[in-house]
């Protein structure tokens, strides 16, 4: 069951003349967020994900977005049900159980069946989601287009298969160039941004230079794990993470093609 | 729909749809309903060590060495103990072994790179200054979780 709801906007024709995206057109005004505000980025949250085809490059861009959405979903509970505000460290869907810090003190919360989990969390995809609200990205025009008129703050954005629309070679072109003035723009619009893409000299330089955080992932078939090798900018070293594939398989669809 | 721009784009239109739409579609299901209780990736994250330092600082104190007999011989003695008065004796034995082996198979002996890796290996154990310093790494590894983990219990406050 699909269920649609529509973001209020002023009243906007979205027909905007492709030559013209350099000419200042009226830009519509932001769609309300009030919702879901996040205080400004003091840096910049890209995270850039590699790794051979196959290997759980989208996947582990699904389980970021899920995982973040699940925790801010305890928060909301924590917020409207019992009236505190806490740090959501982690939250497990098998047994319900959130860990939160509050007033300084680890605790253990037990999130009842009945709760529907629900969060105002404003996630953009341009792969399809399941099991999460998103609001579908359907080409990277949109994206771009979406992100200079506003559309795209405040929330997640994963960018599967970047090198369809950063691609390194067509970075000359309009919709290249266009892309290139926005990437070191992402904090500013206190966004979280996954690129997904099978290898880093795949998009744009200018793409390049932005994420902070480097993942690469490898897929062992016989355990069904994912191995992440983690780097952060300024960091020495490497973390090396390994998670269980099958937990998200359900939240997306890996034979999903995207071509434009 | 979105049309292809071409190289200029000039006068082409690109319709977008009118709004974002916000979509929610159920789960897939996909016959895995009974996953066995595995951690989710951002528990993952947050209980893997923190072993980079560490392990930076290993790297370091125990050097390796492109010959491969260099390594095999060198590796245990740098976690040993050479006593002081065996320190001359065991680097003369090493270096004047080697520079024999690498005769025996070439003429082509690098001098340097044995008299200094044994060198470089003998001194990291000379009284045993190498495993000393790979307990007290470790202990102050071991020291900092236990004070992450007395933070987060909210213990010591």
């Amino acid at each position: 069951m699909v269920t649609q709801t529509i973001i209020k906007t002023p009243e906007n024709p979205r027909t905007l003349a492709l030559g013209s995206v350099n000419e200042r057109k009226p830009i519509p005004a932001i769609p309300s967020s009030d919702a879901y505000r996040r205080p400004p980025f003091s840096e910049s949250h890209v995270t850039i994900i590699e790794g051979d085809p196959r290997q759980g490059k989208t996947e582990t861009g699904v389980a970021r977005i899920r995982d973040a959405y699940d925790k801010d979903c305890i928060r909301v509970y924590c917020q409207t049900m019992l009236h505190i505000n806490c740090e959501v460290k982690t939250y497990n869907r098998h047994t319900r159980i959130a860990r939160v810090r509050y007033n300084g003190k680890l605790k253990q919360l037990r999130i009842p069946e009945s709760y529907k989990m629900r969060s105002p969390m404003k996630i953009f995809s341009n792969t399809p989601l399941y099991g999460i609200p998103y609001i579908f990205v359907p080409s990277f025009e949109h994206l771009m287009v979406w992100l200079k008129a506003g559309y795209i703050v405040n929330g997640w954005l994963l960018v599967d298969e970047a090198q369809v629309g950063m691609n390194a070679r067509a970075c000359m072109t309009e919709l290249g160039k266009e892309l290139g003035k926005l990437y070191h723009q992402f904090g500013k619009m206190q966004l979280d941004v996954i690129v997904v893409v099978p290898m880093a000299r795949m998009v744009d330089y200018l793409a390049r230079t932005v994420p902070n955080e480097r993942i690469h992932c490898t897929y062992d078939e016989k355990t069904k794990k994912i191995t992440l090798t983690i780097r952060k900018k300024g960091i020495t070293g490497e973390r090396i993470v390994k998670y269980y594939a099958p937990e998200y398989w359900k939240n997306y669809d890996t034979g999903r093609r995207i071509t434009e | 729909m979105v049309q292809n721009r071409g190289e200029s784009g000039e006068g082409e239109q690109l319709d977008l749809i009118k709004e974002p739409i916000v979509l929610e579609e159920q789960e897939r299901e996909l016959g895995l309903e009974d996953l066995p209780n595995q951690q989710t990736l951002d528990e993952a994250e947050q209980e893997a060590p923190h072993e980079t330092d560490l392990q930076t600082v290993e790297r370091h104190l125990h050097p390796k060495f492109k010959d491969n007999r260099m390594n095999e011989v060198g590796q245990p003695i740098m976690a040993s103990r050479v006593f002081p008065d065996n320190y001359l004796d065991l680097n003369y034995l090493l270096t004047m072994y080697m520079i024999e082996e690498q005769a025996e198979k070439s003429n082509d002996v690098d001098f340097l790179a044995i008299v200094t890796g044994n060198q470089v290996v003998t001194s990291i154990a000379y009284e045993g200054r190498g495993r000393a310093d790979d307990l007290e790494v470790a202990g102050v590894a071991h020291e900092a979780d236990m004070e992450k983990l007395s933070k987060e219990l909210g213990l010591g406050e």
